[in-house]
């Protein structure tokens, strides 16, 4: 057996001269494993693993490393810790010692200064140990810092700078408790995850985040904007007469009140005591600093989210077995149900996965290429057509002079209808390409929001090119018009429908029931979210409106997603999709700021509204806060600096910037993989001389009987063959050793390998290769043996 | 009943100190007491670190009731090995399984859950063994990974993601892959 394999692991060529060496080996080796007791061998193997991984740590390189990435250590002292644990009485002292050891060897750990004190405490978390041991660590951790301080006063900087720092630390602490203390809808969210999975979960995620973002601003537009101008209406209330249709439509009664643009206020205004507000100021950088702070959190939550989850992760599996196996279960489910649902998809996708491997590549012919090309062309095509249409089609329904009495609630109500059979529409059409099945989510995903944003882009348009006496409260009618009618959507309709859809499943009951469309759910929050955007400037309570909306749509949502969804058969990866929703939300964002920018900043605001008195809308600040009239050094340097010429050598030179970057980022990560291969090269090799001088220092150059024997050749195949790191054949690690002779008393022909054809073993010797570092360390037995010499 | 007896048995000091060692925080680490209270409140009261088995655990914690890998998280974070679980055992469990734990963190501990042999490293026979749990259904018996599928699937991963050429996938190694997956930090969570 035990020669055999070693077989296994020598090329054909030097087979016969290997064996023909080492035969006697071989035989003491075996009789010297078989003699020991099983418990004894493991030990043994299991303290060579742990010298060889502490002396491994101590390597100059590595302690370079580990000053970079000190978590990376503390878990792979983790191999060492479990061997320690064996069977000794005070195994957990020793192994605190052993972290502490490892700890120490970080200078800026252990000084006494509280930065390096918040770094243990952060190392300390991060220790993948349970409570008892971190304590231990902790403590002895602390008794070997006072002994090293050297006691030196602090400076008053640097106290200053610590307490600072300390405080700092703390506020963070007591708001982390107060956003958990306050974190809404804990127990619901856990409970969908409970029962959908946390792809479902995450949904809730976005929309509870999306409701507090909502919250936020409608707390500080209700604050600075439309507090101030109920005051001034007090005095003189205008009240017109409000049917329920007006309500609806936003007409009659509504149409000059708070809820929408052109009943601001353009002056000051002054109250009983003896400061006065400025409206048009307060209007104007209330909604700036709005639309500008929430563009910036947006693009960080979403640059964060990219980073994490497209690039670090970036170089990863190229398989997807390793993520179904070692990800595949979702350890927050709760119910059965969806354990064994879980349990079944999981089953599903391996045997289809396999197959997948098992299938012959049937080479796509170049006419099938063209073919499924052009058709993704043509649907495209379509599809975009469709959507020009559909605007055409709003465009002559809006132009159209017919005014019978409610023709612009007729006009939402097709558009709202539009918008929301259209996603099933692409849902379908896009089964007709040939994509993978996320790209074509992804394409679905793109498609449905060019149609919600270009419409409501043209609507923008139109109100902003219409001469209408007052379009931005127009406009602003439109969007709290169509907030409203979609209410009706996804508060009765969608939920209905999903009701029907499990009544009818359980009536006739095939396949695995209905599940929860999370595409459809989030794309929704992201139209509404792209109203809110758009509509905050002309109707400012339309946050209101719309946290108000979220609000119920938690609760509904629950309700339909519990009662009336099954858990998904599929399973269903949310992580990257996230990113893409929270990138979809910001290019809404995106493309609001620039029409607002172009339609309407530029543009002059006299019929209604807070800016009445300026010539521009821009003039706000131009003329009302740094008086441009006034200073004419000022005015001539923002005159210059707007000019086309200027702002177009800044667009170009931020083109040659991003080349730039670009240029950078590609030279670096072909960098990142040259050293990553250089690493894994001087990791084998140094895994290779260890082990080696391990086995040296082991005594075991005993056993090599005949080494001065042909040395001329070993010493040559060491230099060419060991050396080489692409020889996989001889490469070693105690660790398997280990793994190999722990279960001395299993039978053989368990093995795996001997069932196999004897031509694979080459490739994976993966448990009994312990003969081939038995070879090279005579090889290097012969190199000592001529050093001698 | 309750949040009074149990803010008596968790003191400041005490608090300060979880919240210093784990990724929880102050209303986590009091919901988790008053639900650990509340599977026998006597037995707390009277000794704190009391250790319930592992049954009167899974029933209070319903998430750990499916789970294919109860025995081994039971076996994982138990400190005293004996498959019961202190306060303290509990809290390690739910920083792990917290959002705000590091991904290598949890690939860590992830790793030891994972090692179903104990030795250290996730060979062929251990992934098989996790797709016989992952795969195990009680409505469905026949679902069930055949032994020529479990390997070819074992050997898949294992070329793929052995860097150091051994026989099995090695903790940093796993650490390294788990990482990479951006799915991990997300299937390897639940809150209780």
């Amino acid at each position: 057996m035990f020669g055999y394999n070693n077989n296994a692991i020598l090329t054909q060529s030097n087979k016969e001269e290997f064996i023909k060496t080492f035969p006697v080996t071989m035989d003491e080796e075996i009789e010297d494993i078989e003699l020991r007791p099983s418990s004894v061998r493991r030990n043994v193997t299991i303290r060579n693993n742990v010298a060889r991984q502490v002396a491994i740590n101590f390597m100059p390189s590595r302690q370079a490393l580990n000053t970079l990435r000190l978590r990376r250590v503390n878990s792979e002292n983790n191999a060492l810790l479990d061997a320690v644990a064996a069977d000794a009485p005070d195994a957990a002292d020793k192994q605190a010692d052993i972290i502490v050891r490892e700890m120490e060897q970080h200078t800026h750990l252990m000084q006494d200064d509280p930065v390096s004190e918040e770094l243990r405490r952060e190392a300390l978390r991060d220790l993948p140990q349970g409570l008892t041991m971190k304590r231990n660590v902790r403590a002895k951790l602390s008794a070997s810092v006072s002994l090293r301080s050297k006691r030196r006063p602090l400076s008053v900087f640097k106290r200053f700078k610590y307490r600072l720092s300390f405080v700092w630390k703390r506020t963070r602490e007591r708001f982390r408790d107060f956003i958990f203390s306050i974190e809404l809808w804990y127990e619901p969210i856990r409970n969908i995850e409970g029962h959908l999975g946390s792809a479902v979960g995450s949904y809730f995620h976005l929309l509870r985040w999306l409701f507090s973002l909502n919250l936020l601003l409608s707390g500080l537009v209700v604050s600075f904007v439309v507090v101030p101008q109920a005051l001034h209406d007090q005095g003189n209330s205008t009240s017109g007469e409000k049917g329920w249709l007006d309500f609806i439509s936003g007409k009659g009664g509504f149409e000059d009140s708070l809820l929408f643009y052109g009943h601001y206020h353009d002056g000051l205004i002054s109250t009983s005591l003896p400061i006065t507000y400025n409206m048009p100021f307060a209007y104007f950088f209330t909604m700036f600093c709005l639309y500008l702070v929430f563009f910036i959190v947006l693009c960080y939550r979403t640059s964060y989210s990219y980073r994490r989850n497209f690039i670090e992760t970036s170089g990863g599996l190229s398989n997807v077995f390793a993520n179904k196996v070692f990800c595949g279960w979702d350890f927050g489910i709760v119910s059965e149900h969806a354990a064994s649902l879980n349990a079944a998809s999981l089953y599903n996708e391996f045997k289809e996965l396999l197959s997948e491997r098992h299938k012959v590549k049937v080479e796509t012919s170049l006419c099938m290429k063209i073919f499924q090309y052009t058709l993704n062309v043509i649907v495209w095509g379509t599809v975009l057509g469709s959507i020009a249409a559909i605007h055409y089609g709003f465009w002559t329904l809006r132009a159209l002079s017919t005014r019978t009495a409610h023709w612009d609630l007729f006009v939402s109500l097709i558009l709202t209808a539009v918008l929301a059979v259209c996603p099933l529409l692409f849902n379908f059409i896009v089964r007709l390409e040939f994509y993978k099945p996320r790209t074509a989510f992804y394409v679905t995903l793109a498609r449905t929001w060019l149609l919600d944003i270009t419409t409501l882009g043209l609507f923008f348009v139109y109100w902003a090119k219409s001469t209408t006496a007052c379009w931005e409260t127009a406009l602003g009618q439109e969007v709290y018009r169509l907030v409203l009618l979609d209410s009706l959507v996804s508060l009765f309709l969608l939920p209905a429908v999903e009701f029907l859809r499990i009544l009818i499943f359980k009536l006739n009951s095939k396949g695995s029931g209905p599940e929860f469309s999370i595409a459809y759910n989030s794309l929704t929050l992201i139209y509404n979210q792209a109203l809110l955007w758009l509509g905050l400037l002309f109707s400012p309570l339309l946050a209101v409106a719309i946290t108000i909306k979220f609000l119920l749509l938690f609760y509904v949502k629950r309700v339909s997603a519990l009662r009336a969804c099954r858990p998904a058969r599929k399973v269903w990866r949310a992580a990257q999709t996230q990113t893409v929703l929270y990138m979809l939300v910001t290019l809404s964002l995106f493309t609001t700021l620039f029409g607002i920018g172009v339609l309407f900043l530029g543009t002059t605001s006299n019929e209604c509204g807070p800016f009445r008195q300026y010539s521009r809308v821009i003039a706000v600040v131009g003329e009302g806060v740094l008086n441009l009239s006034r200073h004419r050094t000022l005015d001539a340097i923002i005159t210059f600096v707007t000019r086309p010429g200027v702002i177009g050598f800044l667009f170009v030179a931020l083109c040659v910037s991003v080349y730039y970057m670009r240029a950078k980022s590609i030279a670096q990560r072909s960098m990142v993989t040259l050293l990553r291969q250089m690493l894994v090269l001087q990791a084998k090799d140094k895994d290779f001389l260890l082990t080696a001088i391990a086995k040296v220092s082991n005594g075991e150059w005993l056993y090599s009987p005949k080494a001065e024997e042909n040395a001329d050749s070993h010493t040559w195949r060491y230099l060419h063959d060991v050396r080489k790191p692409s020889n996989a054949g001889y490469h070693f690690d105690a660790s398997r050793l280990s793994h190999g002779f722990e279960r001395p008393d299993r039978p053989r022909q368990d093995r795996p390998r001997s069932e196999r054809p004897q031509s694979d073993y080459r490739t994976d010797g993966d448990t009994d290769s312990s003969f081939s570092w038995q070879g090279s360390s005579n090889y290097l037995n012969d190199l000592e043996n001529r050093r001698m010499i | 009943m309750g949040s009074s007896t149990t803010k008596h048995l968790l003191t400041e000091d005490l608090i300060e100190d979880y919240t210093s060692l784990t990724y929880l925080n102050k209303g986590e680490i009091y919901y988790l007491m008053k639900k650990f209270h509340s599977i026998d409140p006597e037995k707390v009261n009277s000794n704190f670190s009391h250790r319930f088995s592992q049954a009167d655990i899974v029933k209070k914690f319903d998430v750990l009731k499916t789970n294919p890998f109860q025995d081994r998280i039971f076996k994982v974070f138990s400190s005293q090995n004996d498959n019961c679980f202190s306060f303290e055992d509990l809290l390690d469990l739910c920083s792990v399984m917290s959002a705000d734990c590091p991904s290598d963190v949890k690939a860590a501990w992830a790793f030891r859950i994972f090692d179903i042999d104990e030795d250290n490293q996730i060979s062929a026979q251990d992934i098989s063994k996790i797709l016989d749990r992952l795969t195990w259904d009680p409505d469905n018996r026949h679902h069930c990974l055949d032994h020529h599928s479990k390997a070819k699937i074992a050997k898949i991963i294992l070329e793929e993601i052995k860097l150091d050429f051994s026989g099995g996938i090695g903790l940093s190694e796993f650490t390294f892959i788990l990482s990479r997956i951006p799915e991990f930090s997300s299937s390897f969570y639940f809150r209780l």
